[in-house]
């Protein structure tokens, strides 16, 4: 059984290469509004699991429909099928400058594609249509037609009134905008058109549903990684004694700001990758820091000890050192050498440790002051974070590859700062899980469970979402806050 | 074509070096042409939902084909790290070697004292373990409990795997840029390397104290059969009673032989020989050959105590360093930044929809120069509008055209027009006008919301030249749709006129122009 192949074909500038970026989620594809802009006919073949399920065809549009429909009508003489003409004339003409466009776009078809035609729903019908027409119709291939209302759909049922005439199937798309579950809907519809293509089709269906699902639990595990991550970020400045740690506070909460909207910024990037989209450009409002007295200080010294940590060690050397005095009089001085050896040593540490950080070591200080700035504690602030990333997938799954020019996503902290006066469901167990990553290492098993479990919610606020953008009477207002 | 790679599914430490290069170079790299790396490369490596580890492996592998940097650093860290393992045992053997040579030295007069030789061999090698004991503990303990993991960072610290990691630096001289490499990567990302530094230090430590013991062992056992050695214990701290001190020493090494008593009751020393071979300094005697044979009869239990409190306890440590170790390396492998995303695109790259073959060449670009310009016929201006021809059924009341152009003959073109009558009509014009006389323009309405088409263009220079020497113009007029669908002489938008007078104006026809609305036709 050969694969099923679809020719996009009709009108220049009626949305054809627009219908294939769509289907077929390619961004590559070549878009402009002056006609001619497709000049040679190119495959999009939909694989699943290395088979090729369908193959979409972009094609150039009719540039001589009359006259090409001219030459068909006076080789109509031949007992050959109308379609042998078609064919015909193809061989004919295919390698003239005159008809390239009519070949590029029926090649395909003379060779078993089934015809998709196209049309703006935004504009009238008019007879310079009708030639064209009437050659697919010679064709004798199974078709279907789009319209297309590219703006306003002034003329879509003056369209579906003349596209009855010669086509079984006429459907509505705005090619521009459609929403998966329409271009699943249309993919059934060309199963339709002839019986063994629908098997095939609804196959790419099921894998292309499944491929969405997963594309959104890659979402909802980005998003969620670039929240721990931003809790977690801080930065530090280790200042040696006597240095003034005013100098380094303001650029120091400049670099953590910085540094913040770099993670999200590539979590951007991932989700728009997820999705096929590479180098979009985004309009969004840069993320707005919920707090600003994230600035701490604390001593520190050589091997990453803390004074706690130094009084611990000498203790325990002190207390070893006692062992040994112990051990030599076979426990005849009943531990006293451990304790006065602990006590001792722990007092030299305590004492010393001030000391040590007056140090240097090949001319390294051994202790000094580390300022620090974050990590955030700010409750609201990975509700921000999500709102945000929300909204941002939200645009980016909406959006077809046809769609060209930036990202637009509105005022992403006006919408994230709404949420937080909202209290929902989830949002305790949201504020729940963001603690826990608060609390966790990386690396550990209870990161990993803090981040599985919240990408599980995150799963479920992106459905909530998705089944809100479906809904045209579901409000705008965003899904959750902190609630607190 | 990738050459098929052998599966594998232990990572080790050169490939987690190997990995953080490749995600390094993929951070330089277009999201597009990772995309499109990974479409290639998917057919050819295990499904995505297989072992993720496997699939890194043989992403890894893949890569490593196409990338020279980064089959040359894996090469470099392998070998680094095997010369470091090598290099760690050879360390072991003198030192293990010396200590033995040490621990057995006998002078010929006296004799080797046996609770020495397991005190330097086994007793204070055994004690070390408490310093990895401590090393090993889990982060969730050490993190409780105040102090300990300074105390495990010390016992890291110094642990014989520090010789490891100075050897990895020193030995990989020629992998300079890989040692540096691999030491950014862990100071920039120090918690996610943390268990891997941990467990490799660990493991080349046990690795160390391994090699000493079979060390210890072997030169024990060569010592035993090729020299004659006479063990014998001393103490200061008698009870005064040599029976008494004899049995407590013999419930110690009963004690000791108890994991091998089952299978070898003999190898440890009996009450008699215990008696037998104490000795005093002060009254050392030199010993008899059959005496000295007799105080040999030692060495089965001295070597089965090296062998089961020295060399079984590092072969546990080693391969629970060795375990723990893979752990972390897999664990870390998985939890590299930019690993997910790799596994992200594998999975997506099982479902292609994109154009195999890349978008061509603009096409209009070979035609978006004006085609050689015709013979100047300066225009006239301000003349009458003779013909008005509607392209394609420009859906327009007549009144209005008739009211804007009441001289005009009244003419339609293209759209349910056949070719033929379109070229009656191109003649009928070229006829009826006499270049002496008639000099009206030929207004041509065509809707302005459709591109302009071949066909028209055709039209246009069929008509030009029907009129060639007139000094008529012929003036284009798009014509748009107005919101309330009324059929007037509505201006195009100027976008579309744009289009129009770009298209139009490749003709580089002087005398073909495109006007905006009525006024301007008549300009």
């Amino acid at each position: 059984m050969s694969t099923p192949t679809f020719a996009i074909v009709g009108h220049p500038n009626k949305g054809k290469s627009s219908l294939v970026a769509t289907l077929a989620r390619d961004a590559s594809v070549r878009i402009g509004p002056e006609p001619g802009t497709t000049v040679h006919a190119r495959e999009f073949p939909m694989r699943a699991g290395g088979k090729v399920l369908y193959t979409l065809v972009d094609t150039p549009g009719f540039q001589r429909a009359r006259a090409a429909l001219d030459w068909l009508k006076q080789h109509d003489t031949s007992a050959g099928s109308r379609a042998d003409i078609v064919a015909k004339f193809v061989q004919t003409h295919e390698h003239e400058d005159r008809f390239r466009n009519e070949c590029e776009l029926l090649r395909p078809v003379i060779a078993g594609a089934g015809l998709i035609y196209v049309v703006d729903g935004a504009t009238p019908y008019g007879p310079e249509y009708d030639a064209e027409m009437e050659i697919l119709r010679w064709t004798g291939q199974p078709s279907l037609a789009v319209i297309n209302p590219i703006g306003e759909p002034r003329f879509v049922e003056p369209w579906r009134r003349a596209l009855e005439q010669f086509f079984r199937v006429v459907r509505v798309l705005d090619v521009m905008k459609a929403p998966f579950d329409q271009q699943l809907e249309l993919l059934r519809a060309f199963g339709q058109l002839r019986e063994t293509w629908r098997q095939p089709l609804e196959e790419a269906v099921t894998a292309l549903i499944e491929h969405r699902e997963r594309q959104s639990s890659d979402a909802a595990r980005v998003i969620v990684d670039m929240i721990a991550e931003a809790l977690g970020h801080q930065e530090t400045k280790d200042l040696g004694q006597g240095e003034d740690p005013a100098r380094h506070a303001a650029s120091l909460e400049t670099n953590y700001q910085r540094r913040l909207r770099a993670i999200e910024a590539r979590a951007r990037r991932e989700v728009e990758s997820l999705y096929g989209f590479d180098e979009l450009d985004r309009e969004e409002i840069d993320m707005t820091l919920l707090e600003t007295d994230l600035l701490s200080k604390e001593s520190w010294l050589i091997f990453g000890l803390k004074k706690r940590d130094l009084v611990v060690v000498s203790a325990t050397g002190g207390a070893i050192a006692g062992g040994v005095v112990d051990s030599a009089l076979l426990g005849a001085s009943f531990l006293a050498g451990s304790l006065v050896g602990g006590v001792i040593g722990g007092a030299i540490g305590y004492f010393s440790s001030s000391k040590l950080a007056d140090l240097k070591l090949l001319r390294q200080p051994m202790g000094g002051v580390r300022l620090r700035y974050g990590p955030s504690r700010n409750v609201p602030f990975p509700f921000v974070l999500l709102n945000r990333a929300l909204l941002h997938h939200t645009v980016v799954e909406g959006r077809t590859h046809a769609q060209r020019g930036a990202l637009t996503i509105r005022d992403g902290n006006a919408a994230a700062m709404e949420a937080v006066q909202f209290v929902g469901d989830s949002t305790r167990e949201l504020a729940r899980l963001f603690d826990r990553l608060r609390r966790s290492e990386p690396g550990t098993e209870a990161r990993a469970d803090a981040l599985a479990t919240l990408t599980n919610e995150v799963m479920k606020l992106m459905a909530l979402q998705e089944e809100s953008a479906r809904d045209p009477r579901g409000s705008s207002a965003p899904l959750l806050g902190s609630g607190q | 074509m990738l050459m098929p790679t052998p599966e594998r599914t232990q990572p080790d430490l050169a490939d987690v070096v190997a990995l953080a290069r490749a995600l390094e170079r993929d951070e330089q790299r277009s999201s597009r042409e990772l995309r499109d790396r990974e479409t290639q490369l998917a057919p050819e490596l295990p499904a995505a939902n297989e072992d993720r580890v496997s699939v890194a492996l043989a992403w890894l592998g893949a890569i490593e084909q196409r990338d020279t940097a980064v089959r040359s650093v894996h090469h470099r860290a392998e070998t680094a790290f095997r010369l470091t393992g090598l290099a760690i045992a050879f360390a072991a053997l003198l030192v293990g070697w010396l200590a033995t040579l040490a621990a057995f030295y006998f002078d010929g007069s006296g004799r080797v004292n046996a609770v020495a030789v397991l005190a330097v061999l086994v007793g204070v090698p055994g004690l070390l373990l408490l310093p990895f004991l401590l090393a090993a503990l889990p982060l969730a303990i050490t993190q409780k409990l105040p102090g300990a993991s300074a105390l495990a960072g010390l016992a890291r610290g110094l642990s014989p795997g520090r010789f490891g990691a100075w050897l990895w630096r020193t030995i990989a001289r020629e992998a300079g840029e890989t040692v540096a490499f691999v030491a950014d990567r862990a100071a920039a990302h120090q918690q996610l390397y943390s268990g891997v530094q941990k467990w490799a230090l660990l493991r080349w430590s046990q690795w160390f104290a391994l090699c000493f013991q079979l060390t210890v062992l072997a030169a024990a056992l060569v010592l035993v059969v090729f020299t004659d050695l006479a063990f014998g214990w001393s103490t200061t701290l008698t009870t005064g009673d040599a029976a008494l001190d004899a049995q407590r020493v013999h419930r110690v090494t009963s004690f000791l032989a108890i994991p091998w008593n089952w299978i070898a009751p003999d190898a440890q020393p009996s009450l008699a020989l215990i008696e037998q071979s104490r000795y005093f300094r002060v009254a050392s005697q030199p010993l008899s050959p059959s005496q000295a044979a007799q105080l040999g009869d030692w060495w089965p239990f001295i070597v089965l105590t090296i062998a089961v409190y020295g060399v079984l306890p590092r072969l546990l440590t080693l391969a629970i360093a060795q375990s723990r170790s893979q752990a972390a390396i897999r664990a870390t492998l998985m939890t590299s930044p930019g690993f997910s995303a790799v596994m992200r695109r594998l999975h997506s790259a099982r479902i292609q929809t994109v154009a195999v073959e890349p978008e061509s060449a603009d096409p209009e670009a070979r035609t978006r120069s004006p085609e050689t310009p015709r013979a100047p016929v300066p225009p006239t201006t301000g003349n009458r509008v003779s013909a008005v021809i509607n392209w394609s059924a420009v859906p327009i009341d007549e009144a209005s055209v008739s009211a804007a152009f009441p001289e005009a003959q009244r003419l339609a073109a293209g759209g349910a027009s056949s070719m033929e009558q379109d070229a009656a009509l191109i003649r009928q014009l070229g006829s009826a006008r006499n270049p002496a006389s008639e000099r009206g323009d030929v207004l041509i309405l065509v809707k302005g919301w459709e591109p302009p088409l071949l066909e028209f263009i055709d039209f246009v220079k069929a008509l030009r030249g029907q009129l060639a020497g007139d000094r008529a113009e012929i003036v284009v007029l798009p014509v748009g749709l107005d919101s309330d669908s009324s059929v007037g002489l509505h201006a195009a938008s100027p976008a579309q006129l744009k289009l129009w007078r770009d298209k139009l104006a490749r003709l580089g026809d002087p005398s073909l122009r495109v006007a905006a609305d009525r006024q301007e036709v008549m300009a």
